[in-house]
């Protein structure tokens, strides 16, 4: 069921930075072209490091799991059909290789609370002002069940409908609507706390 | 940080693109190197196979030989000895036959995916209790006798295929498998998902808002409050939509915000309700 994506941010068709799905690099990565195939992840990396920070606790497992993305975009290639956009697919191989990676991890904890401060940005450009606002909404997720996170990362992020969140991640399509309301809520009285200048 | 006004502009914050945010900023040099290690490791894992490839595939050979002869062994006893004492025994075999209800201590049947077609076709209608969910068996793929009649699919055996068909964008197929289960548990809850997603796979990518119509009025009628209705209306609302049937998605859109006004979706039913120059 591919309904309820109205307030999601669908995908753009034409795929990753110029990657559509008739893509020579593509095609050319999928049949083993290294330099293919080395342009081809230096286009998706730093969206699928976004969609992964977006994902997972704090900044430390990025990189890593970005790494293993990569990797399994690689091995999926050969698999690539393109009868859907490339960057859907691969925000899909994206989002399974993340899973896979937190299902191994479990330490998350630990290696949150090991991590470096970031040297922010002070000028105020919309740019800068852009990429924190979206880091205040990682930092925010942060405090989130990891179910309800997912969810909203899923539907909201990646424009999944209930029912394919649902078969993603294995669980009733009763139990994401609910993990999506509650992840709503906690979201914002997070936020009212964040506006209120005291941290959780 | 602004305070965004509802859950709709609070939805709107995810935004996922190649720009900067949320992960940190990475210098280019080392995304450089990401790359190439994730290169690196996926070269690396593709070489060791094929250098070991002689000794492995020695073994697979005579694993294949030993199989393959044990098999036609095993067929050829099948073929030469039962089928004379079937033959003469005609009461045992119908009556396997005729009980299909308690495959509990039935021998393994056939994994899910191997299921004909047809066997799910002309499952009876008495394969109601499909709302009980069965046990999950995964049978192993020789368990099952080439003498022991296959057991027809299960409404939930079909919904996980139909959506693995859906999940590899086969959406001709994905659509027929949920409306045959729609079809042969007529009146089951399955039958209600497989509707709506059927609906669904028309109107999004089959080009069929009529049919899709057809079928998410079925859903609700048969069950208004069931697990996918808030879909099934939503779904009714875009039909009507593409179909430019004004009083029937404005009368859809009401329907969808008066059944469900916790939804997630209900901004953007009452935003389209105003755009269409109604009060929601």
């Amino acid at each position: 069921v591919l309904l309820m994506l109205g307030c999601a941010l669908a995908a753009d068709p034409s795929g990753v930075d110029g990657l559509g799905p008739v893509d020579a690099r593509v095609a050319a990565a999928a049949r083993g072209d290294r330099a293919a195939a080395a342009e081809v992840l230096t286009a998706l990396l730093p969206r699928a490091r976004n969609l992964i920070r977006y994902l997972v606790r704090g900044d430390a497992e990025v990189d890593d799991m970005a790494q293993e993305a990569l990797i399994a975009v690689l091995k999926g290639l050969p698999s690539y059909r393109g009868d859907g956009t490339f960057r859907s697919w691969s925000d899909r191989v994206v989002v399974r290789a993340t899973f896979a990676a937190l299902r191994k991890r479990r330490a998350d904890d630990a290696r949150h609370a090991a991590e470096t401060p970031e040297l922010l940005p002070v000028d105020d450009t919309p740019a800068v002002a852009e990429y924190l606002s979206r880091r205040d909404l990682a930092r925010i997720l942060d405090e989130l069940p990891p179910e309800q996170r997912h969810a909203l990362v899923l539907h909201h992020a990646l424009g999944m409908s209930v029912p394919e969140i649902a078969d993603e991640v294995g669980v009733p399509v009763e139990t994401v609507r609910s993990r999506l309301r509650l992840g709503m809520a906690s979201l914002r009285s997070t936020l009212e706390i964040f506006r209120g200048g005291e941290r959780p | 940080m602004s305070a965004p006004r509802d859950d709709h502009d609070l939805a709107a914050r995810f935004v996922l693109d190649d720009g900067p945010g949320p992960a940190r900023r990475l210098a280019a040099g080392q995304a450089a190197a990401l790359v190439e290690a994730a290169l690196a490791a996926h070269a690396a894992a593709a070489i060791p196979p094929a250098r070991r490839s002689w000794r492995r595939l020695a073994v697979a050979a005579a694993v294949v030989v030993l199989v393959s002869g044990a098999a036609a062994a095993a067929l050829w006893r099948i073929a030469r000895a039962p089928a004379p004492t079937t033959v003469r025994l005609p009461p045992p075999a119908p009556r396997a036959v005729q009980v299909p209800p308690p495959p509990a201590s039935a021998p393994a049947p056939a994994p899910p995916t191997s299921a004909p077609a047809s066997a799910t076709a002309s499952a009876p209608a008495a394969t109601a209790p499909v709302d009980v969910a069965p046990p999950s068996v995964v049978a192993p793929t020789g368990g099952a006798t080439a003498a022991t009649p296959k057991r027809p699919a299960t409404a939930e055996e079909l919904l996980a295929r139909a959506n693995a068909l859906r999940g590899q964008r086969r959406w001709r197929e994905a659509a027929d498998l949920y409306g045959r289960v729609a079809t042969t548990h007529r009146g089951t809850s399955a039958a209600h998902v497989a509707l709506v997603a059927s609906g669904s796979i028309q109107l999004e990518h089959l080009g069929d808002p009529r049919g899709a119509r057809q079928r998410f009025t079925a859903a609700l009628r048969a069950r208004p409050t069931g697990p996918v209705a808030e879909e099934a209306r939503w779904g009714t609302a875009e039909a009507c939509r593409k179909l430019r049937d004004r009083p029937g998605e404005v009368q859809a859109l009401r329907a969808f915000l008066k059944a469900h006004p916790r939804s997630l979706m209900r901004d953007a039913a009452a935003a389209r309700l105003r755009a269409l120059g109604e009060t929601p």
